[in-house]
C-alpha cells in the first residue's frame, strides 16, 4: 500500500464509520455506538430470535425454520478486546480470516476491506500493540498439559497440532451446542492472537477480563494458571497434515433439473444474500443489493429467472453466472472452488469464496451443480 | 404476517412518515402484502398456463399494491398478457417503461422481444435482443430461443436456436411456436 494512500485513509474515515460501512455489527454484539441493525437484517439475532421462538412469524413457522438453521446461530462478542487481542493479530485476520473456532461452521468473511483500513479497524477495536513477555519454562509447559487434560479444557477447546482433534460435530450436536463450546477458539492460534499479558487473568477470573466472556471460570490456583499459561503460550505446534482436499466428482448420468437444484442447494446456503427483497424484508441481501461492504452484484438466487439473469460486472454491466472464465470453468463454479481454497488457507485473486464466510459446497453438492450445468440448465 | 412477504421496515417508514389521513387512506386502498403477493402468484399462474386473459381478469382492476416492486410485478404481468392477447403495442409500450428502471433485465428484455416480434415494424430490434442475450448467455428461459428461432431465417440458426429451446423446455412442444 502506497504511503500517501495510508495517510489519506487514516485521515479521511474512523473506525466506527468503517464499522458501519462493512456492517460488523450486523453479525458480532458489543460495537459500542455501531448503528443498530433491525433484527430483520441481523444475521444472528434473527436466527436466534426464531431459534428462542421470539420472532414475529407464528410460532409453527418458526418450528419448521428452527432444524435448518446451523451456521450462524453465534458470533463472538467484541466488546472490551482492548485489554485481549493483539492488533496486529486483528490486522491480518481481517484481511486474511482463518477458521478458530473449528466447531463453529460459520467463518469471518472476507470482506473488500483494504490494508489501511484493517489497521484503523484493529486499532479501534484493540488499542495500541502489546509487551512482549519472557518465553515460559518448558517443564512448566508439560504441568500445564497435565492440568488441561484433567480439567477437560478439551470438552471445548480444540489445541491443533498439540492434542487429537475430536472431528466435526454431527448435525443434531451442533444444534444443541451451547455458544461457550460452539465459540471456544482453536488454543493453537491463541499464542499469535491474544495479549501475552491478558492470559493470566483471562484463566483466573475470564469475566474480569471481559464481561461477556463464555470461558467458564475454574477458580484456579495462581499454580494452575502459570502452568496453563505455559501451556497455552508455548507448547510445541507440531503442523497438522493438511486434509485431503475435496475432489471433483464426475457428472451424473441422470437427468438434474432447477427445483432440485434450488432446494438443495441455493435455498439451502445461498438464502439472504442472494434474496428476493420482497420476501426478505426489502433487503436482496449482501451478494444482490450490497452490504458488509460490497457493492452488490444484483445477483438472486431465487428462482430460474433470477439464476439465468446473472450478476453484474465490476462496470455495472450484467453477466452471466455460467460464462466460462479464461481456464474454462463457468463463473459460478469458480466461486464455490474459491470457497474450498480459502478454506485451505488460500485466497483466490478477484474471486471471492462462496457462500461468503459460510462451509463450501460438499462434493455431492458441486456434483449436482455442475451436472445441472452440463445438462444445459433444464427448468 | 410480517414474515410472509412483508416490508415491514417499509411500514415503519411509511408509518413514520406518512399523515395520519394519508396513512388511513393508503390503508383503505392498498392491499397487505401478503394479499397482493398471492394475488400476483395466482397471475403468473395463469401466464404460465397459457391464459392470459384471466391475467388481466385479476389484475387490472384491483386496489395499489402492498409494495413499488409488486406495483412493478403486476405491470410486467399485464404487459405480457396483453401481448399474448394481442395487444400489442400496449403490452410493448408498458415493457419498455418497465425497462427504463432497469434496461439490462433479461426477462423483460425477452418479453420485449416476444412483443416486438409479433409487431410489424419491431422484428429487427426483436433479433436485435434476443441475439445478444443468447450470446451473453443471458437468455432467461426457453420461450426467449422460441421467439429468435422464429425470427431468425430457416437455416442453421434456427435450428440451434430450437436445440438450446428444447434443453431449457419442460416440453419440447414448447419449442414449436404457433403464430
Ligand atoms: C456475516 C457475519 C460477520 C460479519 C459481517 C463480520 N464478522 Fe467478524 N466474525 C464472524 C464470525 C462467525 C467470527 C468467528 C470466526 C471464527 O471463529 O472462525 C468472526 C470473528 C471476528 C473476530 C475475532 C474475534 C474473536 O474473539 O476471535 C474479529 C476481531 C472480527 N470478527 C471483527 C469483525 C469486524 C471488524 C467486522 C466488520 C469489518 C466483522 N467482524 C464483520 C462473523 C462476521
Ligand atoms: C429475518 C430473519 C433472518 C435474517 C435477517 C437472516 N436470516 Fe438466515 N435464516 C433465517 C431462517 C428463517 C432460516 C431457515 C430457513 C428455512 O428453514 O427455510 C435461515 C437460514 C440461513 C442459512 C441456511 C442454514 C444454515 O444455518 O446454514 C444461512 C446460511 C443463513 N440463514 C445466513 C444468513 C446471513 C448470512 C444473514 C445476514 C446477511 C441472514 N441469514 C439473515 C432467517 C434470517
Ligand atoms: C464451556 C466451554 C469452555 C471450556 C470448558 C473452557 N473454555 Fe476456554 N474459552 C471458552 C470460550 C467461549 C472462549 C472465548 C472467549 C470467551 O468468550 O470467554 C475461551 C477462551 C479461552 C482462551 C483464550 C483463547 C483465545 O485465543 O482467545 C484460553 C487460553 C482458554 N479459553 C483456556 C481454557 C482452559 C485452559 C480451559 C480449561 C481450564 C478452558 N479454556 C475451558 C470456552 C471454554
Ligand atoms: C454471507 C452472504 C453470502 C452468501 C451466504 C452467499 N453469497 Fe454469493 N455473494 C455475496 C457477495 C457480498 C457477493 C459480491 C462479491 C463481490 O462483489 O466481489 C457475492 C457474489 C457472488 C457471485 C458472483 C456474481 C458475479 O457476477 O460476480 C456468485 C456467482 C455467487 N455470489 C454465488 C453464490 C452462491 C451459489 C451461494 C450459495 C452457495 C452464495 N453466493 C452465497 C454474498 C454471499
Amino acid at each position: 500500500m502506497p504511503l500517501p494512500h495510508l495517510l489519506l485513509a487514516l485521515l479521511a474515515v474512523s473506525g466506527p464509520e468503517l464499522v458501519a460501512q462493512f456492517q460488523c455489527q450486523r453479525c458480532h454484539d458489543g460495537l459500542a455506538g455501531a448503528p443498530p441493525i433491525p433484527v430483520e437484517r441481523h444475521c444472528v439475532h434473527c436466527h436466534q430470535e426464531i431459534e428462542a421462538g421470539t420472532f414475529d412469524a407464528p410460532a409453527e413457522v418458526q418450528a419448521g425454520w428452527r432444524p435448518n438453521l446451523v451456521s450462524l446461530r453465534f458470533a463472538p462478542d467484541l466488546s472490551e478486546l482492548g485489554g485481549h487481542l493483539r492488533p496486529e493479530w486483528v490486522e491480518g485476520f481481517l484481511l486474511a480470516p482463518i477458521d478458530l473456532r473449528p466447531q463453529l461452521l460459520a467463518t469471518m468473511p472476507r470482506l473488500p476491506i483494504t490494508p489501511p483500513e484493517a489497521k484503523i479497524l484493529a486499532r479501534h477495536l484493540v488499542g495500541p500493540p502489546s509487551v512482549e513477555q519472557p518465553a515460559p519454562a518448558p517443564s512448566e509447559v508439560e504441568q500445564g498439559r497435565v492440568h488441561f487434560l484433567r480439567l477437560g479444557c478439551g470438552e471445548c477447546h480444540a489445541y491443533s497440532g498439540v492434542l487429537p482433534g475430536r472431528g466435526p460435530l454431527s448435525s443434531a450436536e451442533l444444534l444443541s451446542a451451547s455458544a461457550a463450546k460452539l465459540l471456544a477458539p482453536d488454543l493453537a492460534h491463541t499464542r499469535t492472537r491474544l495479549r501475552p499479558e491478558a492470559l493470566p487473568t483471562l484463566l483466573q477470573t475470564p469475566r474480569k477480563l471481559r464481561a461477556k466472556a463464555l470461558m467458564p471460570d475454574y477458580t484456579l490456583s495462581p499454580e494452575e494458571v502459570s502452568a496453563l499459561v505455559a501451556f497455552v503460550r508455548a507448547a510445541p505446534i507440531t503442523p497438522v497434515p493438511e486434509a485431503p482436499p475435496k475432489v471433483r466428482l464426475p457428472l451424473l448420468s441422470r437427468r438434474v433439473s432447477f427445483p432440485e437444484i434450488k432446494t438443495k442447494i441455493f435455498q439451502k446456503h445461498c438464502r439472504h444474500c442472494h434474496a428476493d427483497p420482497d420476501k426478505a424484508f426489502g433487503d436482496g441481501g449482501p451478494g444482490n443489493a450490497g452490504g458488509l461492504g460490497y457493492a452488490g452484484r444484483g445477483l438472486s438466487l431465487v428462482d430460474y429467472r433470477a439464476v439465468q439473469s446473472g450478476g453484474r460486472d465490476d462496470q455495472g454491466r450484467r453477466r452471466s453466472i455460467f460464462a466460462p472464465l479464461p481456464d474454462g470453468t463457468p463463473r459460478l463454479i469458480a466461486h464455490l472452488l474459491a470457497r474450498r481454497e480459502e478454506e485451505r488457507g488460500r485466497v483466490v485473486l478477484g474471486i471471492v469464496g462462496m457462500p461468503l464466510g459460510l462451509p463450501s459446497l460438499d462434493e455431492a453438492e458441486l456434483q449436482l451443480l455442475e451436472s445441472w450445468i452440463s445438462q444445459g440448465r433444464p427448468p | 404476517m410480517r414474515y410472509l412477504t412483508a416490508a415491514s421496515l417499509l411500514t415503519a417508514i411509511a408509518t413514520t412518515l406518512a399523515a395520519p389521513a394519508a396513512w388511513a387512506c393508503m390503508d383503505f386502498e392498498a392491499l397487505s402484502p401478503t394479499e397482493s403477493s398471492q394475488l400476483l402468484a395466482a397471475a403468473e399462474k395463469h401466464l404460465e398456463d397459457g391464459q392470459p386473459q384471466a391475467v388481466i381478469d385479476l389484475l387490472a382492476y384491483t386496489p395499489e399494491m402492498s409494495s413499488w416492486r409488486h406495483g412493478n410485478k403486476r405491470m410486467e404481468l399485464v404487459a405480457i398478457a396483453s401481448i399474448r392477447l394481442g395487444k400489442v403495442d400496449r403490452g410493448v409500450r408498458a415493457l419498455r417503461a418497465l425497462l427504463r428502471k432497469t434496461p439490462d433485465d433479461p426477462f423483460l428484455l425477452a418479453r420485449l422481444a416476444e412483443g416486438l416480434g409479433r409487431s410489424k415494424h419491431g422484428k429487427a430490434e426483436a433479433l436485435a435482443i434476443l441475439e445478444r442475450l443468447d450470446q451473453q448467455d443471458l437468455m432467461p428461459d426457453a420461450l426467449g430461443y422460441a421467439v429468435l428461432a422464429q425470427l431468425l431465417p430457416a437455416g442453421k440458426g434456427a435450428t440451434q436456436a430450437v436445440a438450446r429451446c428444447e434443453q431449457r423446455a419442460l416440453k419440447k412442444s414448447d419449442c414449436t411456436l404457433g403464430s
